[in-house]
């Protein structure tokens, strides 16, 4: 099981994907938008990014680019509102749609992991 | 008519003074009161450009009567484009008593079906009947009015008339004539009316898309909520049967706020190659079962319609919302046409872009019409806009998604309609302009890579076997495919299970071994695709992969048991291995003696 950094600034989402990943036996971090992410995974880093796109002070996208430069090709999942507002160019990032559903993220984030462990062990 | 009012506009340089013992000189000039702007201050735009400041709003003439036609003044009155009536309001009804050629060349009567009418010949049905009332005060009032009002011509047409009509006195204030003259403005009437309308979608549109947003958003906490609660219910069957019931009302909003979200234009659209007939021959059972057994469905499809970039699911949903409304408007049964056309748009020849709102290019239509009772103008008008319904029940988003979908496609909708007359909706998308271009994301067919190491000592050509690769993550399909094309085998690779099926369908479909991914996202996982694509290739080895979690495995042990099933993550010796282990099962023989593979595992 993994330890995920999770990036939400709807707290009741942040609680309820909060949930959703500890029931499967997660250790989750929680951060409230990209500035405090940074600052809570320099304390604690983690495996996995879990991140929505439109946060204040600091979005998912930055987020993103911050950790992978502190730990490249670190896997992210990014949940976004619209279509065409993110592109994956990056490896290891899986983009969610919005509504997401605490059983597709938890599936989709064990899939990443897998992928990922594929892709270093290669 | 008061004196003062005379007065007032007696006085400048023009004023010749006033014959006021009636005694009328020949001759003698006529006077007016300029209109000073007062007149126009309702419209949104006044016939001559600007608010009318020096030109009459009412005269004086010393030589009543209508016979003297010798001077320069009547020429220039039939030679101008300008519509022109004179009525006599002193006989019964105020007939008209002379119409210029421009008023005949603007209503096509001939001068005989004119003279002696009163002008209300020229309203309709839909003429506002405030404005007429506003003109006939001003005629009682023996005033000037300046108003836009809808008339028709001798065919039935209607146009937009910017009316000005004012009085004609004699010297001694005695009413004597109504001038009025007209001017088409049907065009510019028409643009302000497109110009508002598409305002207020746009205005309705982005209200729409943040309420959706945010409803979205509120909705993903209580429908995820609501899954958490259900996986922990265990055997109370009454908490888990409410927990059912909030979950499928939660659903229920969902499609509410996604209908809303097309309408929005901020649909997730995912287009692909289709063929708008194909499409509708496809989808043409589902059509019949909707319209039920007193609607006859005919499709009258053109031959060879090229291919458009659509997303075939919300097209479908276009098409049956549509026929849904046929249906509707035809409770008594009857006939509904789905027709696909072309539609060349060019600036030279051919039909002008402007008309449709599109630019110039190569259109393909999909047209729907019924035989139903038909829209009057003022519900056609507002056919799009969202909740706007004449159904009980109705949720007025049918045609807005329609709207919605076929504008964010870069298409138009046009609908046609009329009371009796039935409706006709009409779907407008813009042909693909490389109609070869279609094979799917990542089909690699083309060249192998020689890879040194493999090459030393294997035959070519028949020795070759494809690999059906089928893996959403694009790091590890290329992973894979890079290495497999290392080991010598062709492989084809695809991002879905769909997009596998469609690679399967191409001439080169040869393949001898398909290694998918168990869980995928879209609507087949990896199960599912190794049954299509063995009654495709039977008998075709398969290689799932997986991670030991999915539910899947259990659920189809027994399906199962036919496919080699490989642990991710996996390593790449392993890939190696379970991939020629597959093969050589499978077919009894070596395909690609592993002796020729000197991997460095």
């Amino acid at each position: 099981m993994a330890h995920i950094l999770l990036a939400e600034d709807e707290v009741l989402i942040a609680l309820m994907f909060q949930d959703a990943l500890e029931v499967e036996g997660h250790r989750v971090s929680i951060a409230h938008d990209g500035i405090e992410a940074l600052k809570v995974d320099e304390h604690d880093p983690a495996e996995v990014l879990v991140t929505d796109l439109a946060m204040p002070r600091m979005g998912g996208r930055e987020l993103l680019e911050r950790l992978r430069e502190r730990r490249p090709g670190l896997p992210a999942l990014v949940v976004s509102g619209y279509p065409g507002e993110f592109e994956i160019a990056t490896e290891m990032t899986v983009l969610l749609p919005k509504p997401v559903s605490p059983k597709v993220l938890t599936k989709r984030l064990t899939q990443l992991l897998e992928d990922c462990g594929t892709v270093k062990g290669f | 008519m008061t004196d003062g009012t005379k007065d007032a506009g007696m006085g400048g340089e023009r004023s010749p003074g006033a014959e006021t013992d009636g005694e009328a000189k020949a001759g003698s000039a006529a006077t007016g009161v300029p209109a000073r702007g007062e007149l126009d201050a309702r419209q949104s735009y006044s016939p001559m450009g600007g608010p009318g400041i020096r030109h009459w709003k009412e005269g004086y003439i010393s030589r009543p009567g209508l016979d003297d036609r010798s001077s320069v003044f009547f020429t220039a009155v039939e030679m101008t484009r300008m519509p022109m009536l004179v009525t006599d309001p002193n006989q019964q009804d105020n007939p008209i008593v002379f119409a210029n050629m421009a008023f005949l060349d603007l209503t096509q009567y001939s001068e005989d079906e004119v003279i002696g009418r009163n002008c209300r010949f020229l309203q309709g049905p839909q003429t506002d009947r405030g404005v007429v009332d506003e003109i006939r005060s001003a005629v009682r009032d023996q005033r000037a009015i300046a108003v836009d009002l809808l008339n028709y011509k001798r065919d039935g047409s209607p146009f937009w008339n910017a009316l000005f009509l004012g009085p004609i006195f004699d010297q001694t204030g005695k009413l004597l004539y109504f001038f009025a003259s007209q001017m088409d403005v049907t065009r510019r009437r028409t643009s302000e009316q497109a110009f508002r309308q598409a305002q207020k979608m746009e205005a309705i549109g982005q209200l729409t898309a943040g309420l959706a947003h945010d409803f979205n958003n509120l909705l993903q906490v209580i429908a995820g909520n609501l899954e958490i609660a259900a996986g922990r219910a265990g055997g109370d069957s009454l908490l888990r049967r409410s927990i059912e019931h909030a979950e499928r009302a939660a659903e229920q909003g969902a499609k509410l706020t996604q209908q809303l979200l097309t309408f929005a234009r901020k649909q997730r659209l995912d287009p692909r190659r289709v063929n708008l007939n194909s499409l509708v021959v496809d989808f043409s059972e589902m059509l019949v079962r909707t319209l039920g057994s007193k609607v006859d469905l005919r499709l009258d499809l053109k031959p060879g319609l090229p291919s458009c970039t659509l997303d075939t699911v919300h097209l479908e949903m276009a098409l049956l919302n549509v026929l849904i409304n046929a249906r509707d408007a035809m409770p008594k049964g009857g006939k509904a046409t789905v027709a696909t056309a072309t539609l060349n748009l060019n600036d030279n020849g051919g039909e002008k872009a402007g008309t449709h709102n599109l630019p110039p290019g190569h259109y393909a239509v999909l047209c729907i019409h019924d035989e139903g009772h038909g829209m009057p103008p003022e519900v056609l008008q507002r056919a799009t806009e969202p909740f706007f319904t004449t159904k009980t029940p109705g949720t007025g988003l049918g045609l807005a998604m329609v709207h919605g979908f076929v504008q964010q496609s870069h298409g138009r909708m046009e609908i046609e309609s009329a009371p009796g007359r039935g409706t006709t909706v009409r779907m407008i998308f813009p042909i693909d302009s490389d109609q070869r271009a279609g094979s799917p994301r990542r089909a690699a067919r083309d060249e192998i890579p020689v890879d040194p190491a493999v090459e030393a000592g294997r035959q070519p050509a028949e020795a070759i076997q494809t690999i059906l690769l089928v893996e959403d993550n694009d790091d590890v399909s290329h992973l894979a495919e890079n290495y497999l094309r290392s080991l010598g085998y062709r492989v084809l690779t695809a991002g879905s299970g769909e997009e596998a099926m469609e690679l399967l369908t191409g001439e080169d479909a040869a393949v001898d071994l398909l290694f998918t991914d168990l869980v995928m996202p879209g609507g087949m996982n990896g199960l599912v695709l190794a049954e299509r694509v063995r009654e495709r290739i039977p008998g075709i080895p398969v290689l799932l992969a997986t991670g030991y979690t999915d539910d899947l495995v259990l659920q189809n042990a027994n399906t199962m048991q036919s496919m080699d099933i490989m642990n991710k993550p996996y390593r790449r010796i392993e890939l190696a291995e379970r991939i020629r282990a597959a093969l050589a099962k499978s077919t009894g023989r070596k395909p690609n003696d592993p002796a020729y593979f000197r991997h460095e595992g």
